[in-house]
């Protein structure tokens, strides 16, 4: 990543909209944004498509950018979130789950994610729909608070909740499937064996 | 943070895409700096169209202004011959025949000595006959005829270089005709609006073409052209046809070239028009359409209407007349030049000479029919493009103009009466096929280009069978008139 100097003159060119600062710009923050995209878009190509968005919009409005009020990677990462969600509110309402339970710690589960690959909890992100998605996406992954949530998405705050509780059920019983199906997998190979 | 979560938190941190960062930059490049918007594939297809059409109105102007300014001259001289004629009307007749008034000029001025010799003469009669001022009036009147006959013998020398580089083949075997002249219609001066198209309030942009054209025959010619092209933001002209049913209107205008074939080789008649093909030359076509399709699927169509279908030709050919008139006494015509020789005239002469004169006539060839077709479009960007093949019903026709006639006494004339010639038709199916470029001026409206070939019904004149095959290039507005989204 290149340094602040370095990017806060790259932004000034590109409020001149001089290619080269665009495109040196893009390469600083691409790959990191691509991270993310993958959080939160449905696969690799849903994922360069909202990277090019993000870009796009970032060039477009960024004029809009003060430098006093955050890093240009976690406005970047903003455009991204708000284009993530502006796509899920096109495409359909979200839907509030009731819940069902209450919280809880499982500690089996904690031990089950450890021995995944990070791509297959990619996997298990994916599977989760797009609300539960970002919201989950935003609190553990990013840091926001329920509160920061609300006023990004223009949700209330205990939607917010009931949206990372769902989620969170969601990978459980994901994880639980998961856990069996590799239970049975292991109980066949032994038997076979045997 | 719950422990689950955070274990999510480091796998999914874990995860490095693999990724070409730098695939997405054309894309992004494109959308921020988008290139010019290129027009030129609109004007590839008009530069042509509007050249030929600017050359040949050009052509055609420059020639009627010249054959104009021969008949203003010739109309000249012989109104003043008519002024003068009185003068000498008692004086006794001497007839003599002039081959013509150059060659007479020629011989007169030989010599300055037969010059100052004649003058000299004219001199000692006049001084005892005829007042001075007189003869002022006569010599002026003579200086006047020298200009008049240098004007009109350096023009058609002019105008016989061009007919020879034209019609180096051509031989005109007209004997002698009896109808009247042709006044050519040069003198007209007319501005015409081909088409324009205003801006809408509703309509933010739009695209504008219009064209004026000044043809003027005196002096020097102005043809200006405009053309004012403005864009059309896409989500204004792009529209849909709701309904399957559709009705348009379209016209379209545009240069013309024709082929005629006939059904038999052994004619003399038809040997003599295949060596005069010069004779006859399209020039315009016009095209009116009032029809309604059927989209049966989404790109093709079925159409049927009525077709109005014009060609304008250009008939040319050298019309010979025997002219007999009196000759006042003038410097000039105290000489006249039979087999070489001068001969010494006292008093006025009655001429009789031969006048040839190039002649051209506008023929117009119209064809009333229902068309019936089969159209394919497809959308390129602002373009649509259409391909459309069919028959067409030609239930009249109607021909007006002068053309060549075998008589029955087998000489070969040009025969007109004012009257319209009916072709007879033998059958009245013809084929029709042609593509035509499409692009919006507004929801509804589209500038068209064209290019068309049309075979007409096969026909009979006289005793001669022939067809017309017709490839036209137009310039055209269309209006539909179908249920269309907003």
């Amino acid at each position: 990543m290149g340094d602040k100097a370095n990017i806060t003159q790259l932004i000034e060119q590109c409020k001149q909209q001089e290619w080269e600062a665009q495109e040196g710009l893009y390469l600083l923050f691409a790959d990191e944004m691509m991270q993310v995209a993958m959080r939160y878009a449905n696969g690799y190509n849903s994922a360069k498509d909202l990277v090019q968005d993000t870009f796009l919009s970032a060039f477009q409005n960024i004029h809009q950018y003060k430098e006093a009020k955050g890093a240009f990677g976690a406005w970047l990462r903003r455009i991204l979130i708000n284009k993530s969600y502006a796509d899920l509110r096109k495409s359909q309402r979200i839907e509030y789950h009731s819940i069902i339970q209450g919280e809880h710690e499982d500690i089996a589960e904690a031990t089950i994610i450890q021995e995944l690959e990070a791509e297959d909890v990619l996997k298990l992100l994916h599977g989760l729909p797009k609300g539960c998605r970002i919201i989950f996406n935003m609190k553990v992954i990013e840091g926001y608070t329920h509160d920061e949530i609300a006023k990004l998405l223009s949700i209330t705050a205990s939607a917010s909740r009931s949206q990372l509780t769902r989620a969170k059920q969601l990978l459980r019983q994901a994880l639980k499937k998961r856990s069996q199906s590799d239970n049975r997998r292991m109980f066949q190979r032994k038997s076979s064996i045997v | 943070m719950f422990k689950m979560e955070e274990q999510f938190k480091n796998k999914l941190e874990q995860y490095k895409v693999e990724w070409d960062k730098k695939e997405l930059l054309p894309n992004l490049k494109k959308e921020l700096h988008p290139p010019a918007r290129k027009r030129r594939s609109l004007w590839y297809f008009l530069l042509p169209v509007v050249a030929l059409s600017t050359w040949m109105l050009t052509t055609h102007y420059s020639e009627s202004r010249d054959e104009h300014r021969d008949n203003n001259a010739q109309n000249k001289l012989e109104s003043i011959k008519a002024n003068n004629a009185p003068i000498d009307q008692e004086d006794g007749a001497q007839q003599a025949q002039i081959i013509n008034a150059s060659k007479f000029d020629q011989n007169t001025s030989d010599g300055s000595q037969k010059k100052g010799d004649q003058r000299a003469k004219i001199e000692r009669s006049k001084s005892t006959q005829e007042p001075e001022n007189t003869n002022e009036n006569l010599i002026n009147n003579q200086t006047s005829i020298q200009r008049k006959q240098q004007t009109i013998s350096a023009n058609q020398g002019r105008k016989q270089r061009r007919e020879k580089t034209r019609r180096t083949n051509l031989v005109m075997p007209i004997q002698q005709t009896n109808t009247s002249l042709t006044k050519l219609e040069s003198e007209a001066s007319s501005a015409k609006h081909l088409g324009a198209l205003r801006k809408k309030d509703d309509i933010e942009s739009f695209t504008v073409l219009s064209m004026d054209m000044y043809l003027e025959s005196s002096k020097d010619a102005k043809i200006p052209l405009v053309f004012l092209l403005d864009s059309l933001s896409q989500s204004q002209y792009q529209f849909e046809d709701q309904s399957k049913w559709y009705l348009s209107l379209s016209s379209d205008l545009g240069p013309v070239s024709r082929q005629r074939t006939f059904n038999s080789e052994d004619s003399d008649f038809i040997q003599l028009l295949k060596e005069s093909e010069s004779l006859e030359a399209p020039i315009l076509a016009y095209t009116f359409g009032v029809g309604t399709g059927y989209r049966f699927h989404t790109d093709w169509s079925i159409e049927t209407g009525f077709e109005y279908f014009e060609v304008k030709e250009i008939f040319r050919y050298v019309d010979a007349q025997q002219e007999t008139f009196k000759m006042q006494k003038t410097d000039y015509n105290y000489y006249i030049v039979d087999r070489q020789d001068t001969t010494y005239v006292y008093d006025s002469i009655t001429v009789n000479r031969t006048i040839q004169r190039n002649v051209r006539h506008y023929n117009s060839h119209k064809l009333y029919t229902i068309p019936l077709s089969v159209a394919y479009q497809s959308q390129w960007r602002k373009l649509r493009i259409e391909g459309r093949v069919g028959v067409s019903y030609t239930f009249a026709q109607r021909y007006s103009g002068r053309y060549l006639d075998a008589s029955p006494l087998g000489e070969t004339q040009v025969v007109s009466s004012g009257l319209d010639y009916d072709y007879s038709l033998i059958n009245r199916l013809g084929l029709n096929l042609g593509v035509r470029l499409y692009y919006p001026l507004a929801k509804r409206h589209h500038f068209f280009v064209s290019a068309a070939v049309r075979r007409s019904p096969q026909m009979r004149l006289d005793i001669q069978e022939q067809t017309f095959t017709s490839y036209t290039l137009g310039l055209g507005v269309n209006y539909a008139f179908a249920k269309m989204k907003d």
